[in-house]
């Protein structure tokens, strides 16, 4: 049966119990018969009066739900990732992984450099197209002038990874507030500004995935990386909040904690300390950044994944005495 | 009819509403309970008080039920009838009706009503909005429809069918806000502009933040008498209550942008006062959301339909225009305690026809309307005053 749209509203407001964002419509047969209907909230922004589409009844708890669907609307345009360092180690990974399952990649990085020219032509190599984006992650004027250029671009942003890191590590006594600041700036004020810069055009697309890429060091501590583990902790503190309050919007939000990675930050750690390491955990090896972009890839596209750190870490945090 | 009483509004007090108050809600009854009786210009005694209705949404927002006992033993009465009205956000304007019925047809002689609500009793809007979302019809509640969602439907219909913007509605917003300023009971007392409504952020496109009235703790009463002259020289007298309904779901009205129960209360309410608009000097009206503003008033007759925003734009409604709505800033600036709000409507009218409205008096108000509506308009109660 053809039902026409006779009236609707966008929900950018979270109603319980289902705790979800949608938009609502009024609908009428050719009988004149009128029916409130739910609308998926991938269809923001595209609907119109007198649109026409077919009711199917949806199971939820509550009782069924009237489900409409417009015909004839283009949802199945490019999705668009963001990830943050993206230019080199994990994050060019990331990129190049997402780009293959096709999603337009906003490569955004400190400075546009041969590593980051190499990253943009994978990209464009493995089908896809990337934009980059001089970006200071913990500079928010930065940030929001970043991802207004991405949106301008292409349209809207559905992945955020907020991927940049740096370490500047040393022992506690050792470590000036200069060095303290600038790492918890990038690595975790960094995220709370991509987070929040972006959260408002995810609303209105209808949802999204943060993913924040902590790390194994934000879980158990590392010796000489207090500024860093502390940044990496709360990452997961971000990852919980952000998860329960994102969630109503469509917006999920995962944390990775990866352990030791085969890219130029982990081979910064001296050469006996990784060693050390090495011979603690089960699967005595680095990882590779491929393994984690897999890993990123997988929390795209698996709905179920939200507020939790999800550890690739070859053992690391069942290891003992822990690393 | 001619062998019905008459009867007057002989007192009324309000808390000033607050957005999250820091009283108890029993503490809140109580207040306005002796606030009303003891502000009767020539006394009452409260034994005089032989009906009791409180008005009150929910046991969600207080946490408390069976409320006029408390209030009926509180006073230490020992012959009085009381109870509990609910009728959505139009619980207030039942009451009234109620007791108006009562006391006319001499039932009762002296009626208290007390309307309250805490809507910060539940921790955040989204719970507060669940809870007033049940006040749909089932197939809406079934969907997940907050009420703004379902005025929303409405208002862009509305738009569509009479090519009003955003903006328009709007003008409602900042005149209710301008209003709230003069008056110290209201909730939100701040100054916007047509801009901040359009930045405000959407809840339920087209309908913005500051489209939206306020979530609101607060408690009003009234005292009503079929002997008014024996308690007061200046009563206000009712002249007519109206109530009336329509389909409870907005997907049930062969007019989306009418407001059926409310063209039909204020038609009876007219008729039975003996009067016509314009003879009205001041208006309390729902407005729940902007839009909901803009039909009253064309439901009412104050504008032809889809022109109802123009009498905001032309000043013809707003505090120093023709014909004063919401000089108390509404529910959109001075609150929307859902039990307390028709209440409070009342409350309003009759100091304005007192002539102790304070900054917000208008001038030489002789006769005044109460437009109370509840859910999207399921039921409407309009009443009109003299003095």
């Amino acid at each position: 049966m053809v039902w026409k749209l006779i009236t609707y509203t966008e929900l950018y407001t979270p109603a319980l119990p289902y705790k979800s964002t949608y938009a609502i419509g009024l609908v009428e047969n050719e009988e004149g018969i009128r029916r409130v209907v739910r609308i998926d909230r991938k269809f923001f922004g595209k609907l119109k009066i007198g649109m026409v589409g077919e009711v199917i009844e949806s199971w939820s708890i509550f009782g069924n739900i009237p489900l409409f669907t417009p015909s004839g609307i283009e949802v199945n345009e490019k999705k668009v990732a963001l990830v943050t360092g993206g230019a080199r180690g994990i994050g060019a990974a990331i990129s190049l992984e997402l780009a293959k399952s096709g999603y337009l990649i906003a490569v955004a990085d400190i400075s546009r450099d041969t590593e980051a020219e190499n990253t943009i032509k994978a990209i464009s190599d493995a089908g896809s197209k990337a934009l980059f984006v001089e970006m200071d992650v913990s500079k928010y004027e930065s940030v929001e002038e970043g991802i207004k250029k991405i949106v301008s671009e292409f349209g809207r942003i559905d992945v955020l990874v907020n991927n940049a890191g740096i370490t500047k590590d040393s022992y506690l006594q050792r470590i000036s507030p200069e060095m303290w600041d600038a790492v918890i700036k990038v690595n975790l004020t960094g995220a709370y500004n991509c987070s929040r810069a972006v959260t408002p055009y995810m609303i209105k697309s209808g949802g999204g995935v943060i993913i924040n890429v902590s790390s194994i060091v934000g879980l158990v501590g590392n010796i000489g990386q207090a500024n860093y583990a502390a940044s990496k902790s709360g990452l997961i503190g971000l990852t919980y909040t952000l998860a329960k309050e994102l969630a109503p919007y469509g917006i999920r939000v995962v944390a990775i904690a990866p352990g030791f990675v085969k890219t130029r930050m982990a081979l910064a750690v001296p050469t006996p300390i990784l060693r050390d390491y090495l011979r603690r955990i089960p699967i005595p090896r680095l990882i590779e950044p491929e393994e984690v972009a897999k890993l990123v890839r997988h929390i795209v596209e698996n709905e179920a994944l939200n507020g939790i750190v999800i550890p690739i870490d070859l053992g690391t945090t069942i290891s003992s005495p822990k690393a | 009819m001619g062998s019905e009483l008459e009867v007057g509004v002989v007192s009324a007090y309000s808390l000033k509403y607050e957005l999250r108050t820091s009283k108890e809600v029993w503490d809140m009854i109580k207040e306005v309970t002796e606030g009303v009786l003891g502000r009767v210009d020539k006394g009452i005694n409260k034994e005089e008080i032989d009906l009791v209705i409180v008005s009150n949404f929910s046991d969600r927002f207080g946490g408390l039920l069976h409320t006029a006992p408390l209030v009926i033993s509180h006073l230490g009465l020992n012959n009085t009838k009381g109870f509990r009205v609910e009728n959505a956000c139009v619980s207030g304007g039942t009451a009234l009706y109620l007791a108006w019925n009562f006391l006319r047809s001499g039932l009762a002689r002296n009626a208290l009503i007390v309307g309250f609500e805490k809507m910060s009793y539940l921790p955040s809007s989204t719970e507060v909005n669940e809870v007033l979302m049940l006040a749909g019809h089932p197939d809406e509640v079934l969907i997940g429809s907050p009420f703004v969602s379902l005025y929303a439907l409405i208002a862009t219909a509305y738009m569509n069918k009479y090519g009003v913007k955003e903006e328009d509605l709007a003008l409602v917003a900042v005149k209710n806000h301008e209003n709230g300023l003069r008056n110290p009971l209201a909730a939100m007392q701040k100054k916007i502009s047509v801009e901040d409504v359009m930045k405000s952020p959407y809840i339920s496109w087209p309908l913005k933040l500051y489209d939206s009235s306020l979530i609101t703790d607060g408690a009003a009463a009234l005292i009503l008498s079929s002997e008014p002259r024996k308690y007061t020289d200046t009563p206000v007298m009712v002249k007519s209550v109206a109530l009336h309904h329509d389909h409870p779901g907005v997907f049930q009205r062969e007019d989306l942008t009418a407001l059926r129960a409310v063209k039909k209360a204020g038609e009876e309410a007219y008729r039975s006062a003996d009067v016509t608009l314009r003879d009205i000097d001041v208006m309390e009206v729902h407005d729940a959301f902007t839009i909901a503003e803009v039909i009253v008033y064309e439901m009412l007759g104050l504008a032809e339909r889809g022109k109802g925003a123009d009498l905001v734009r032309n000043g013809v409604t707003t505090f120093d225009g023709e014909i004063p709505v919401n000089p108390s800033g509404g529910l959109k600036s001075k609150g929307h305690p859902i039990g307390a709000t028709g209440v409070g409507m009342v409350a309003e009218i009759y100091w304005q026809l007192r002539g102790e409205a304070g900054q917000r008096q208008v001038p030489d108000a002789e006769i005044g309307l109460v437009e109370n509506h509840g859910g999207t308009g399921a039921t409407s109660v309009v009443a009109i005053f003299s003095r």
